[in-house]
C-alpha cells in the first residue's frame, strides 16, 4: 500500500504534492489545508480548495490529472486554509447546472457563481463566510458555498461511488464535516484529524473538547482496519486535514491521545487548580515533542486552555 | 545466441562480489522480551517518553481499536521468533530488487527494496511494516526503515512514536545471522537505542505466523481508553520491588544505557534474596522462580 502511495506521489514545481491513493483518488498536499481530488466520468470533486494564494498551483496540478471539469467542491470546514480558494478553483470548473438565459438563467447563474462548480458545505459554513446585508463578510460572496445543507448526512453519487458529508458538530468548530467516500474507502477527514498538532479547539467557533473526541470516535468507527488479514496492511485511508495520509489505527492513536490528556485536565480541575498551575504541570507532556509548540498560533498553552474552557463550559 | 549462452551461463554462476545470500529460515537464539510494567532500564528516554510509559495500562490491549493492532518492526528484536527470508529477483536479469522478512503472528512482514528507490514522502502512509531500503556495504547488508507506526519498544508499553526509524546491519558468520539495529526517535530517545540478535540457519523451516485476527470482547467498551494519571501507576516501582532496582534506573534515560550507570547506582542496589519473577531458564543458578537472582 504504501509503495503505491509513495510510487504514485509526485512533487509538483509549485511545492504541492499530488500523492495518488487509489485509482481515481487523488491528495494534493502543501496549499494549506490537505485536498481530496476524486476523478471519473462524471467530472472532478474536490473536498476543499486550499487557501487563496495556492489557488493557481492547485488548479493546475488538478488540469494534470485530468481534463475532466471540477464539479463539485466540498468544504470540511470554513477556515480560510480550506475554503480560501473556493472562488477561484470553482470557477476553473463547470456547474452540472445548465445556467440557460433569461430571467431563469439569471437565477441559475446566482446559484452557481455563473455557472462555476457548485461549492457544498454545511449551513454553519455558509454563516461564516457570509454576513448580513450591509455587513462586511470574512470571505467574498464568490467564495460562499453555492449548496449549503442542514442535515447531519447529505449525500452524493458521483463517478460511480456514494459520497456521505457528516456534520461533526462542536469538535475543531461548529463547522466541521467529514467527506468519505464509499467505493474509493477514503474518509477526508478536515482539521479534526490534523498530525502536525493537538488539534486546533476553536471554542470562538463553536468547537468544544468533547465534540472533538465525539468526532474522532465517529472516525474511527467509519474507517475499517485491515482484519482478520492483519498482514495486508490495507483498509480505509483517513486523510488529516493536515499532515500525513493516516489509517484507523492512527485515528485511534491521536484519538487516545485527546482523551488522556482531557482525563489529566479534568483531575487538576478536580483537584482544585487554576489554569496557571495546571498548564505550569504540563498535564499534555507525553505528547508536547510530537505536537506540542511553544510558538506560532496554536500553542501547547492555548491547547491546554481551550481544554480546560471547554470542560467548565456548562453542558 | 550460439555464443552468447555459455557466456550467460558462466556468469551467472558467479557470486556477486560482497553479497550473501540470505534466503531460508533463521531460528531465534536469544530475545529480550520485557513484560515487567515500567521497566525502561536501558531506553534513552525524555521525559515525554518516560511519562507516556507511566500512562500506559495493559488493558489498552483490550481496547477493540488495539485487540488486531499488533507490533512494529522493533518486535523483530523483543519477540521470540525466527525469521524466514527470501528474495524478490528481476525475472529478466535475475538481480534481487528486495529481500522479505516474512510477519510473525504480532508483527507485519518486512520489504527491503534494493533497487535503489528514493525513500517515500513524508506525507505517505505509515504502516507496521515500514519503508525499508536496503544497499550492501561489503558483506553487511544495510538497511533504514521508516514510516513506521507509533509502537513499542517493548511489549510492557514502552513507547516509540510514529517518527522512530529503525537501521539495520545484517551480518552473517557461517551459520549465524546477527542483526545490529540502532533506533532513532526524535519525539521519544535523547541517544540512538542499540539492540542486537543472533539467529541461526535452520535447516527446518522456521514457521510461518502470520495468522489472521478478530477482535473479541474483552471487557474494554469501544471509545474508552485505559490508562493511569500522573503519578497514579501502581506499576511504577515494579521493578524496585521485584528486583531492588533503584527507579532512576528502571525508568530509563540515556545514562542507563552505559557501563557507568552501574558505579553510580551500585551502593543503591542491594541483591534481593531470592528471585521471583522472569529469572530466566527452569532452576538451577540464575534459574527459575526460587533460585538465586541474576547477577
Amino acid at each position: 500500500m504504501l509503495l503505491f502511495a509513495f510510487a504514485a506521489s509526485a512533487q509538483e514545481n509549485s511545492g504541492l504534492e499530488v500523492i495518488k491513493l487509489r485509482p481515481s483518488f487523488y491528495v494534493i498536499t502543501g496549499a494549506g489545508a490537505n485536498i481530496g481530488v476524486q476523478i471519473g466520468s462524471d467530472g472532478v470533486v474536490l473536498v476543499d480548495a486550499g487557501a487563496a494564494d495556492a489557488s493557481d498551483q492547485v488548479v493546475a496540478a488538478v488540469r494534470r490529472l485530468t481534463n475532466q471539469p471540477i464539479r463539485y467542491i466540498i468544504n470540511t470546514n470554513a477556515d480560510a486554509d480550506h475554503v480560501g480558494g473556493n472562488a477561484k478553483v470553482a470557477k476553473a470548473g463547470k456547474s452540472f447546472f445548465d445556467i440557460g438565459n433569461g430571467p431563469r438563467g439569471d437565477l441559475a447563474k446566482a446559484m452557481t457563481n455563473g455557472g462555476a462548480a457548485s461549492i457544498l458545505a454545511s449551513d454553519s459554513v455558509l454563516r461564516r463566510m457570509s454576513a448580513p446585508v450591509g455587513k462586511d463578510s470574512a470571505f467574498p460572496a464568490d467564495a460562499w458555498p453555492t449548496e449549503a445543507f442542514y442535515q447531519a448526512r447529505k449525500t452524493l453519487y458521483l463517478n460511480h461511488e456514494g459520497i456521505e458529508i457528516l456534520n461533526q458538530p462542536a469538535a475543531h468548530s461548529a463547522s466541521d464535516s467529514f467527506v468519505y467516500f464509499r467505493g474509493s474507502d477514503v474518509v477526508m477527514a478536515g482539521d479534526v484529524l490534523d498530525t502536525t498538532r493537538f488539534p486546533l479547539i476553536d471554542l470562538a467557533k463553536g468547537g468544544s473538547i468533547q465534540g472533538e473526541i465525539d468526532a474522532l470516535n465517529h472516525l474511527i468507527q467509519i474507517a475499517i482496519p485491515s482484519a482478520p488479514l492483519v498482514n495486508q496492511e490495507g483498509g480505509t485511508y483517513v486523510v488529516s486535514g493536515h499532515g500525513r495520509i493516516c489509517d484507523q489505527a492512527d485515528v485511534v492513536e491521536y484519538r487516545d491521545m485527546v482523551v488522556i490528556v482531557r482525563d489529566v485536565i479534568q483531575d487538576m480541575i478536580k483537584k482544585g487548580m487554576s489554569l496557571q498551575q495546571i498548564k505550569a504541570a504540563s498535564p499534555a507532556r507525553p505528547y508536547e515533542p510530537q505536537y506540542g509548540s511553544t510558538s506560532g498560533a496554536w500553542t501547547t498553552d492555548a491547547y491546554i486552555e481551550a481544554v480546560y474552557k471547554s470542560l467548565l463550559q456548562p453542558k | 545466441m550460439r555464443i552468447q549462452l555459455p557466456l550467460i551461463i558462466f556468469v551467472a554462476s558467479i557470486p556477486i562480489l560482497g553479497q550473501i545470500d540470505l534466503s531460508g529460515s533463521w531460528a531465534g537464539t536469544n530475545a529480550e522480551d520485557t513484560l515487567l510494567l515500567a521497566d525502561y532500564t536501558g531506553i534513552p528516554y525524555n521525559e515525554a517518553g518516560r511519562a507516556r510509559g507511566l500512562s500506559y495500562s495493559q488493558s489498552q490491549l483490550s481496547m477493540p481499536e488495539r485487540v488486531c493492532m499488533f507490533y512494529t518492526q522493533t518486535q523483530l528484536f523483543g519477540g521470540p521468533f525466527g525469521l524466514i527470508i527470501s528474495k524478490e529477483t528481476e525475472p529478466a536479469s535475475g538481480k534481487t530488487i528486495a529481500w522479505k522478512i516474512g510477519g510473525w503472528e504480532d508483527r507485519a512482514p518486512m520489504t527491503i527494496w534494493m533497487d535503489g528507490r528514493p525513500q517515500a514522502s513524508q506525507n505517505a502512509p505509515h504502516e507496521r511494516s515500514g519503508f525499508t531500503t536496503g544497499h550492501w556495504d561489503g558483506k553487511k547488508l544495510v538497511t533504514y526503515t521508516t514510516h513506521m507506526k507509533a509502537g513499542y519498544i517493548r511489549r510492557n508499553g514502552a513507547p516509540h512514536s510514529d517518527q522512530a526509524t529503525l537501521t539495520m546491519h545484517f551480518l552473517v558468520h557461517d551459520n549465524l545471522l546477527t542483526l545490529a539495529a540502532s533506533l532513532e526517535d526524535p519525539v521519544y530517545l535523547t541517544e540512538p537505542l542499540s539492540w542486537t540478535r543472533t539467529f541461526r540457519r535452520s535447516r527446518n523451516p522456521v514457521a510461518q505466523l502470520e495468522g489472521p485476527c478478530l477482535e473479541g470482547d474483552e471487557g474494554v467498551p469501544e471509545g474508552v481508553v485505559p490508562h493511569y494519571l500522573p503519578g497514579k501507576n501502581p506499576f511504577a516501582d515494579e521493578m524496585n520491588k521485584v528486583y531492588h532496582i533503584p527507579l532512576e534506573a528502571s525508568l530509563g534515560g540515556a545514562e542507563t544505557m552505559y557501563p557507568d550507570f552501574r558505579k553510580k547506582i551500585k551502593d543503591k542496589y542491594v541483591r534481593p534474596e531470592k528471585c521471583s519473577r522472569n529469572c530466566g531458564g527452569s532452576g538451577g543458578p540464575g534459574g527459575g522462580p526460587g533460585g538465586p537472582p541474576p547477577q
